[in-house]
């Protein structure tokens, strides 16, 4: 027999909502498992779009990006590495992303246990200034 | 009388401005036993090696963190969840923490303390001449 994991879709809201409560009253024992959670960062900028994600622990070998229909999605996972097996975690993250990225030409780097993407916008789309003659 | 006591109200705000107050959050972190010493796990995402500011003394470990100021961004922000500010942790240890041994490293966002324990904790038997 198999047992079939249902994955609650609020899960990551009712964790948000966890998240607000620690801040809101910090010496509550109520405990985040920011284990299971990995808070994003969205910022628009000149170029396009840049996406910050806390990966704390994650080697660049455990991070898997890809992108589909229009969303990003990311997947980390540990192994049975250096950690034990009540520390291993699991994160998964889907970002809906803007209309206007250049899907080809988005690039990502992992430093200090933080994953950040760049999205640059589609050139065609990029704001461009009218010269007036 | 009076001007005494605004005196004391000018510096006291006077000394509020020069030092604001900073906000600090407790990072997530572990600590697991092992056979002869602690292991430490301090989740310290996006903060660099220059940033940590690690102190052991009487049995205290302190842990503060100093973001650099240039890691803030003047992009616009669009959604907003991570925690950009510094963290601030302290651990107590009881006497058999070999306060010397401890070491740690960063990396991957991961700080990793070992604290070893004493090896004479056990205590032994002072032979009397």
């Amino acid at each position: 027999m198999r047992l079939i994991q249902y994955k609650n879709p609020f899960d990551q809201e009712i964790e948000q909502l966890n998240r607000m409560f620690n801040w809101a009253f910090p010496f509550s024992r109520a405990t985040v498992r920011a284990s299971s959670y990995a808070p994003v960062d969205f910022y628009e900028n000149e170029e396009g779009y840049r996406i910050e994600v806390d990966l704390p622990g994650f080697s660049k070998e455990q991070v898997r990006l890809e992108q589909q229909d229009g969303s990003l999605v990311l997947k980390a996972e540990q192994g049975d590495s250096e950690m034990d097996a009540e520390n291993r975690r699991n994160v998964e993250r889907t970002i809906k992303l803007p209309d206007d990225v250049a899907f080809d030409k988005i690039q990502a780097k992992l430093t200090n246990g933080v994953l950040e993407v760049t999205l640059p916008r589609r050139e065609e789309l990029k704001p461009a200034r009218i010269e007036i003659k | 009388m009076s001007t005494n006591v605004d005196n004391k109200v000018e510096t006291a705000v006077a000394a509020r401005e020069e030092k604001p107050s900073r906000v600090y959050r407790k990072p997530e972190y572990r600590v697991n036993k092992e056979d002869n010493q602690y292991a430490v796990q301090v989740f310290l995402p996006g903060i660099t090696r220059e940033e940590v500011n690690l102190d052991a003394r009487r049995g205290v470990l302190k842990l503060e963190t100093a973001r650099a100021e240039t890691t803030r961004t003047t992009d616009k922000a669009l959604h907003r969840e991570r925690y950009l500010g510094d963290y601030r942790l302290e651990l107590q240890f009881g006497p058999e923490i070999d306060m010397g041994s401890i070491s740690a490293q960063l990396q991957d966002g991961i700080l990793k303390i070992r604290l070893a324990k004493q090896a004479e904790l056990e205590g032994r038997v002072v032979p009397v001449e």
